[in-house]
């Protein structure tokens, strides 16, 4: 529908103020046209504030709101190339399916035979072809999900706005609606912008994300890059499993960066960015790099280790976490795959070794 | 059942857990079932048998001072072939026009309470329609004659301003006057029923409605009246009921051409015919069932004490 190089949002320095509360403050943000681009981020961090700024249901305090290419920052929903899924289950309680996927069309004065032609269709693209009669009552809550899609779609707007629109589903249902959405977006090949603060949904469907905290905009990219170079300490915190460790900047050498963390001092790679000594600094590892070195064995070159104490194992499936204290009374957890057995079981209280590639380092400065 | 009592200085916390006797719980259980039965036994013999009577009585035969038991539908035939029967059509006539006046000037109402101020304050403002009750209904009716007779204050207000020439006669001892007083004394009735009939209208509903890009009066047809229908539909029958029933509002207000079925039975009454005011009663009754039992077909009153999940 759309060119993959065409711009569906572009957003500059955007605001948002609810008397003395700054819910969203000077986001700037671009969607490529035909993305499924998520907002990711905690409760209360501000990214339904955007995508209700982005559909038109609230005004911005400041910034600009470029649709297409067309300022839209005053317009009301309707005058905007967007439609909106709710949170959950906004239908109109008092009509069928067919009614409800059929009632922006009717609103816009088509024929009749029209209407019904396309209602059917969108609730064959759907999957609610058989329920095209029922009451909203009487569906499930995946159902109800699907016949908002169905609403919005049938509109046929360039961008579909979705707001938590799985979070009232159970787990298995969620997952599955997830693929779903993934593959119904590509199929129509329209906008998505979908918020969330759940991060395996939003690894799921995302082409790009951005985190959203405190009101701020902390960073946007891939999934990939989000989980396995994050650029700030906060995405580093929020996604995946990092251990974090905050220090001071002691030294520069070359491309090096020594920081000093009190207990230890690491090396690692500036990775392009300029740090100056004595600047507060944060530096994570992945949980599932770090390994647990038991007593007497002995760490190949280029692993970076910290001495440790025990503590416990938490037993998670597919993974199991070693949690152990380091020197400054922090945790430190290793992932391990879970291998069954004992073989795995370290004491509580002894002293190890844990360690993990240096390569692996990622240098935060904000 | 069970009770956490506060716990006395001394005793030990075993006493929380101490058994309660049966005897005091199976007397507990029985007083928690009188005060429910009290008010049923209350209504059954005050109201219910009452009302059952009232058709019985209506077949008495008259006597000159009370009646006595017998079978006639003579007081019917009094009804029905009379000049009563057309006062009571023309009642409903007006009764309807009162309903749809205190709809269009008083749902509006209860939909800016519920869409504009804030949740906190809505019930405060609700409470507002109330203090006019607070003043008893007959002083309440009268003190619309000054205002509203020949002499009266809307009269010589546009006489003043040289709106009219000659006093309009036309809003007192009319069936005129008698809406002016049923719209007065029960519009309060349709802004409570539309306020909670509101309740049925979600939220969201209004932002779907944005989204779509409905303009107000689609949505007003299309989404909050089928939404509300059941509980505008109860403060309808309610101020209809009402205008058929309440003697008082023509008694003030009325000329000859305003009797209301309340009228005709107080003058039935006046006129130690018991047996009539019996009938027309039971007609009444049976217009209202008949109301409710349409009301229920159409709309399902049941929705009304139960807003969607």
């Amino acid at each position: 529908m759309n060119q993959k190089n065409d711009i569906a949002v572009q957003v500059s320095g955007l605001a948002k103020n609810y008397g003395a509360v700054q819910a969203l403050r000077g986001v700037d943000l671009t969607i490529g046209a035909g993305e499924y681009f998520v907002l990711l981020g905690p409760s209360g961090g501000g990214k339904t504030t955007l995508l209700r700024l982005l559909g038109g249901f609230i005004r911005p305090t400041a910034g600009q709101i470029l649709l297409h290419g067309r300022d839209v920052s005053e317009q009301p929903p309707n005058r905007r190339p967007t439609s909106m899924v709710f949170q959950s289950f906004a239908l109109f309680p008092h009509m069928t399916v067919a009614q409800n996927v059929g009632y922006g069309l009717r609103l816009r004065r088509l024929p009749k035979a029209e209407i019904a032609a396309r209602v059917d269709a969108m609730l064959e693209m759907v999957g609610l072809k058989d329920l095209a009669d029922r009451m909203p009552h009487a569906l499930s809550g995946g159902q109800q999900q699907r016949v908002q899609l169905g609403r919005s779609l049938v509109l046929e707007a360039d961008i579909l706005l979705l707001d938590e629109p799985l979070a009232a589903l159970d787990a298995k249902l969620r997952k599955d609606m997830c693929l779903e959405l993934k593959h119904l977006q590509e199929q129509i090949g329209i906008t998505f912008v979908h918020v969330t603060h759940n991060q395996e949904e939003a690894m799921t469907v995302a082409d790009n994300m951005a985190i959203i905290a405190d009101g701020v905009l902390v960073e946007t990219g891939t999934a990939q890059d989000l989980y396995e170079n994050p650029q700030a300490r906060f995405t580093a915190d929020f996604i995946g499993e990092n251990n974090i460790f905050d220090g001071r900047v002691s030294g520069l050498t070359g491309s090096g960066v020594e920081i000093d963390l009190g207990f230890a001092k690491f090396t690692v790679d500036a990775q392009g960015q300029t740090p100056r000594v004595s600047d507060m600094v944060s530096v994570s590892i992945r949980s599932e790099l770090v390994r647990v070195l038991g007593p007497g064995e002995a760490p190949e070159a280029l692993l970076q280790t910290v001495p440790a104490t025990y503590g416990e194992a938490v037993y998670l499936g597919l993974a199991t976490s070693h949690v152990a204290k380091l020197a400054n009374g922090d945790n430190i957890v290793a992932r391990h795959v879970s291998r069954g057995g004992t073989s795995d079981d370290f004491e509580a209280e002894a002293p190890l070794t844990y360690a993990w590639p240096r390569t692996q380092m990622r240098l935060h400065l904000s | 059942m069970i009770k956490v009592r506060p716990q006395l200085g001394g005793m030990g916390g075993s006493d929380i857990t101490a058994p309660i006797p049966a005897s005091r719980l199976r007397w507990q259980r029985g007083l928690s079932r009188a005060l429910f039965l009290l008010p049923i036994i209350f209504m059954m013999v005050f109201f219910a048998l009452p009302l059952a009577l009232t058709v019985v009585w209506s077949v008495f035969e008259r006597t000159m001072f009370w009646m006595k038991p017998g079978f006639t539908l003579f007081s019917y035939e009094n009804f029905f072939f009379s000049a009563r029967l057309d006062n009571f059509l023309s009642s409903m006539m007006h009764s309807s026009v009162s309903v749809v006046v205190s709809f269009v000037l008083g749902f509006p109402i209860a939909v800016f309470i519920r869409r504009r101020i804030p949740q906190v304050a809505q019930h405060r403002v609700i409470l507002l329609f109330i203090l006019p009750f607070m003043v008893s209904e007959i002083i309440r009716i009268f003190a619309l004659r000054p205002v509203l007779q020949r002499t009266g204050l809307v009269n010589t207000v546009l006489l003043e301003l040289g709106v009219i020439t000659e006093p309009i006669t036309a809003i007192l001892y009319t069936p005129m006057g008698v809406i002016i007083g049923e719209v007065m004394s029960f519009l309060p009735f349709i802004v409570f029923a539309g306020f909670l009939a509101m309740e049925a209208v979600p939220k969201y509903i209004f932002e779907i409605c944005d989204d779509l890009g409905a303009p107000r009066h689609r949505v007003f047809i299309d989404v909050i009246l089928p939404l509300a229908a059941p509980g505008i539909f109860a403060g309808g029958v309610f101020i209809f009921v009402n205008g058929l029933g309440v003697a008082l509002l023509p008694n003030i207000l009325g000329g000859p051409g305003a009797v209301n079925a309340g009228l005709i039975a107080t003058q039935a009454i006046a006129a130690l015919d018991f047996p009539l005011a019996m009938a027309v009663s039971a007609i009444m009754m049976a217009t209202l069932l008949a109301l409710l039992y349409l009301g229920h077909r159409l709309f399902n009153l049941t929705r009304i004490l139960s807003p969607i999940n």
